[in-house]
């Protein structure tokens, strides 16, 4: 619908009430161990108006945020929170406000979004809100990634959401939006790692750092940032790999727990399966997203390995799959699937994923091979829940891979499908390499895990946290807690697994006399079980469709318990603060929802906004602004107050791409904020070009590449005996591997897999060198001759 | 007679089987009138009971807020006192109330009526979880 002039000009700037914002900003404080991290978020609210205000303000938090401390700060004064039963602490705040008293309540919507309700805040009034949470951190490759979301996408919301007693979840997950919101984000993060710290980049957002061998300060180098995209941090440190434990004791009770990291490694061969790509083609994918995934997409299907069956199926509002079933993986399937995925749009509409999954779950299977399922998605769904139950119930016969893409994917759902469905989960922010996260994956996915995995206590008496414990791959770290231990003063725990080539153990000590006091351990712990009881499909059944009375199970009961003694949040429990007033504040209270910003790049809407601040982008470009960041400047003239809708509208006239647009977003990317190194030019174009069996044709497009000259190479070939096509792609294969060990040797973890694919053509070729030896020597030979 | 029923936010509920933030939402969205009284005087009377009963009837029948508004014919946040009492007076289509007893098993409660106060409902329930098949300890082939 058309807005009015004011209106628009007033979009995100004012609430739906076209009242003043009474958000006015936030502050996230961040301390990062080489184990977990802790964080404070503090929140400003001002009452500009003549009338109390009610303020409710959904935000995202990890999808892993344990909120164990939730505090109001009025007039000096600190109203500490407690832990209540979800309804309970709404009874409690409403009671408040109805006596006249302020009241603060913390309720979790789902785990990865929050919203804080600020109740009776009297004119010219301002309040602090303060929660705290601790989080594990995800170790891959010697580095670990800290994510602090700041904006809840867009969420689809199924039919099934929209029904149902009470506020639908299609209201609660998607506030009102704006371009623009008239708040602010301000962050500092403190690292203190185990070993010496390499590097420390940030591919959201600028940021000034200090670094001191093991420590490290970080601060945006902007005030008052978007909250319109994830800020996230990587870190490379020495020591992360290190299996330990870590001990507290709560002083309170004198009870311990025990945190325990393995990161295991063992000899894998890789194994063939079946891959079936899953891939959101919704709207809310356009625009760099898309683009994205179509990247990740090219460089998967490079990734497998002869003997591999896949196929590739795109959902939005209908499922379109490539074949109608899986394909054995060769030369006419890659160039099919290669080609389809070039021509792929965000063109399917809505963001239909459970019918997705379910047919790619049911698909006949046509081979022995196990199946594994590869999404790529923005994970931007209501029905969270119901997802992760499906995958849950098909984790016997399928894994599930998952990455998550965009500046502001769900991460609970992306986390949380590939938890479910037993695989792992790698997040794609735009503009960052996705190389080494597609590495990763498919070395997991096509190797075998550990299964069965056990812990063994010894003489340690503790409640173990999980209860099951997940397949393990080969490069991750594996937490596993123990609450209400019985110590003694030194022991030792053991990991036990099935391998591929039999039984597996890994042994940890545990020394009492490490214990520290504190309370960290004990809140991951209890978050960990809780997140195992609220992913039970009993407890997803006992929520089942809204239009049924919701049935207390055991399983709420034991949330709840386990919730409110070790004083954390869940979604059976809600923190409520009250703040007693010795006068009383009655009359009429004003519901104010604060506007939140839409995430960047959402759907490609941004694309329009970029092209008209290319001359700002122009005139600054040294400036360490990162990819887009320019993006948030300028409200477009729209009110997003009812995002889908108003969305849709804009979608129906195709973003236009001027040449400006593009040529910014290349300038974009050439300043983008990584201190990582670029691999050298071509090496991507080779990657295009290689075979489904892993080796690559001698052409004149190849030589150029690796700086040959056609007919040298083809002379340099006498000798050699076979079939000719065969010698030509032996010797061409020889030659790239030489090149990318010898001009991409720092990006080896990169091409690992592509290589070892190259390695095992030439192994299995029938045509001999030149040399009667290895076509890589040969190669290696000549390549030495030609540069001496 | 109408006019002298008094009922605070927590009665209101629990005579209507939805939870207090139910209440408040409704009333935020201009499905329910605004309570009476101010402040600490703060009631619902018969007509608030009789429009809740109303809208979750249609909530539960699959109907969506947006359809419901309309239904109502209603503006967010800008009750029309007439055609809220048209609303409530004209008799809806059959509308039921359902009740799982275990899974796969449900029990169906007339929404059109006003329903037993929620004890007496889960009284009656937790009897048919016990004595039916496939209730609290079933092992039939009631399965979802």
């Amino acid at each position: 619908m058309p807005k009015t002039e004011q209106e628009t000009n007033k979009s995100g700037l004012f609430t739906r009430d076209q009242a003043p914002v009474p958000l006015t900003g936030v502050l996230v404080e961040a301390e990062i161990s080489s184990f977990c991290a802790r964080i404070s978020v503090t929140q400003r609210y001002v009452n500009r108006e003549s009338t109390p205000i009610e303020a409710a303000y959904v935000f995202p938090l990890d999808e892993g945020a344990a909120v164990c401390a939730f505090e109001a700060i009025v007039d000096d004064t600190v109203v500490v929170g407690e832990v209540r039963e979800r309804e309970e602490a709404f009874r409690m705040y409403d009671d408040a406000m109805e006596r006249g008293d302020g009241a603060f309540l913390l309720d979790e919507e789902r785990p990865d979004v929050f919203q804080a309700s600020v109740g009776n805040l009297p004119p010219g009034k301002e309040a602090l809100l303060k929660l705290t949470y601790v989080t594990e951190l995800h170790v891959a490759d010697g580095g670990l990634r800290f994510t602090v979301p700041t904006t809840v996408s867009p969420r689809y919301a199924p039919t099934d959401d929209q029904v149902g007693v009470g506020r639908p979840d299609s209201e609660t997950l998607n506030p009102p939006r704006g371009w623009q919101v008239p708040y602010g984000l301000n962050l500092t993060v403190r690292v203190a790692m185990p070993g010496a710290i390499s590097q420390v980049e940030s591919p959201s957002h600028p940021v000034s750092v200090t670094l001191a061998d093991r420590t490290a300060t970080v601060a945006l180098s902007q005030r008052d940032a978007a909250l319109d995209r994830d800020f996230v941090l990587n870190v490379q440190a020495a020591g992360l790999d290190t299996p330990r434990a870590w001990i507290e004791r709560n002083t309170d009770d004198n009870t311990h727990a025990i945190a325990i990291a393995f990161s295991p490694s063992w000899g894998t061969d890789q194994v063939p399966a079946e891959v079936v790509f899953v891939v959101d083609r919704s709207g809310s994918m356009g625009g760099s997203s898309i683009e994205e995934v179509r990247n990740a997409l090219q460089l998967c299907l490079r990734s497998m390995i002869p003997g591999c069956r896949f196929n590739i199926i795109g959902f939005g509002s209908r499922v379109e799959a490539l074949f109608p079933a899986s394909r054995e993986y060769d030369e006419r399937s890659l160039k099919a699937a290669s080609d389809h995925v070039a021509g792929m749009q965000a063109d399917l509409g809505g963001t239909e994923i459970l019918p997705a999954l379910t047919f790619a779950f049911e698909q006949k299977a046509g081979s022995e091979l196990t199946r594994q399922l590869v999404v790529l998605t923005d994970g931007e769904v209501t029905n969270t829940d119901a997802v992760l139950a499906l995958a849950k119930q098909h984790a016997a016969q399928s894994r599930v891979f998952t990455f998550g893409i965009g500046a502001g994917a769900s991460h609970h759902l992306v986390r949380g499908l590939a938890r479910a469905g037993g695989g792992s989960a790698e997040f794609i922010y735009p503009g960052e390499r996705i190389e080494r996260k597609v590495v990763r994956q498919f070395g997991k996915l096509l190797s075998s895990a550990l299964t069965d995995v056990r812990l063994e206590w010894g003489n340690l008496n503790v409640t173990q946290a999980p209860t099951v414990l997940p397949p393990v791959f080969g490069s991750g770290r594996l937490l596993v807690y123990g609450l209400d231990a019985s110590l003694t003063p030194s022991s030792t725990v053991r990991l036990t697994a099935k391998g591929p080539a039999g039984p597996l153990q890994f042994d940890v000590p545990v020394d009492r006399s490490q214990a520290v006091d504190g309370r960290t351990v004990a809140t991951l712990a209890a978050r960990a079980r809780i997140r195992e009881l609220e992913e039970s499909p009993e407890w997803v059944l006992s929520r089942g469709s809204r239009q049924r009375e919701r049935k207390a199970t055991g399983i709420s009961r034991e949330i709840v318990d386990l919730s409110i003694r070790y004083g954390l949040i869940s979604r059976e429990t809600s923190f409520v603060a009250i703040e007693r007033r010795e006068v009383a504040v009655t009359g009429g209270i004003e519901l104010r929802r604060i506007p939140i910003a839409l995430t960047s790049g959402w759907g490609g809407l941004q694309d329009e906004v970029l092209s008209t601040h290319f001359h700002a982008a122009l005139a600054m470009p040294s400036s360490p602004a990162p990819a887009r960041s320019f993006a948030h400047v300028a409200p477009t003239g729209l009110s997003l107050a009812s995002a889908h809708d108003e969305i849709q509208m804009l979608k129906s006239e195709p973003p236009k791409r001027p040449f400006l647009t593009r040529a910014l977003e290349g300038l974009s990317r050439a300043r983008r904020p990584s201190s990582a190194a670029q691999p050298p030019g071509g090496m991507h174009a080779l990657i295009a070009l290689q075979r489904a069996d892993g080796s690559w044709e001698l052409t004149p497009e190849l030589c150029a590449i690796i700086g040959h000259e056609l007919n040298a190479l083809e002379a340099a070939l006498s000798g050699a005996t076979g079939r000719p096509d065969e010698m030509r792609r032996a010797w061409a294969t020889a030659m790239v591997l030489v090149w990318l060990a010898e001009r991409a040797g720092g990006f080896e973890d990169e091409w690992r897999l592509l290589a070892a694919k190259a390695h095992r053509f030439l192994d299995a070729v029938a045509a001999v060198s030149q040399s009667r030896g290895s076509w890589f020597d040969a190669a290696k030979r000549f390549e030495r001759q030609v540069t001496s | 007679m109408a006019d002298l029923t008094r009922y605070a936010i927590g009665d209101l509920a629990d005579l209507g089987g939805v939870s207090r933030r139910t209440v408040r939402y409704y009333v935020q969205e201009g499905l329910l009138p605004q309570p009476l009284g101010l402040g600490r005087g703060n009631h619902y009377g018969e007509e608030h009971l009789a429009q809740l009963l109303r809208v979750k009837a249609l909530q539960e029948s699959g109907r969506t807020l947006e359809e419901i508004r309309n239904e109502l014919g209603q503006k967010p946040g800008r009750p029309a006192a007439a055609l809220m009492h048209r609303a409530i007076v004209e008799q809806p289509r059959s509308l039921w109330r359902r009740i799982e007893l275990a899974p796969g098993v449900e029990l169906h409660v007339s929404a059109n009526n006003r329903l037993p106060g929620p004890v007496k409902l889960e009284a009656l329930a937790n009897w048919c979880r016990l004595n039916c098949p496939g209730g609290a300890n079933g092992e039939d082939d009631a399965e979802d």
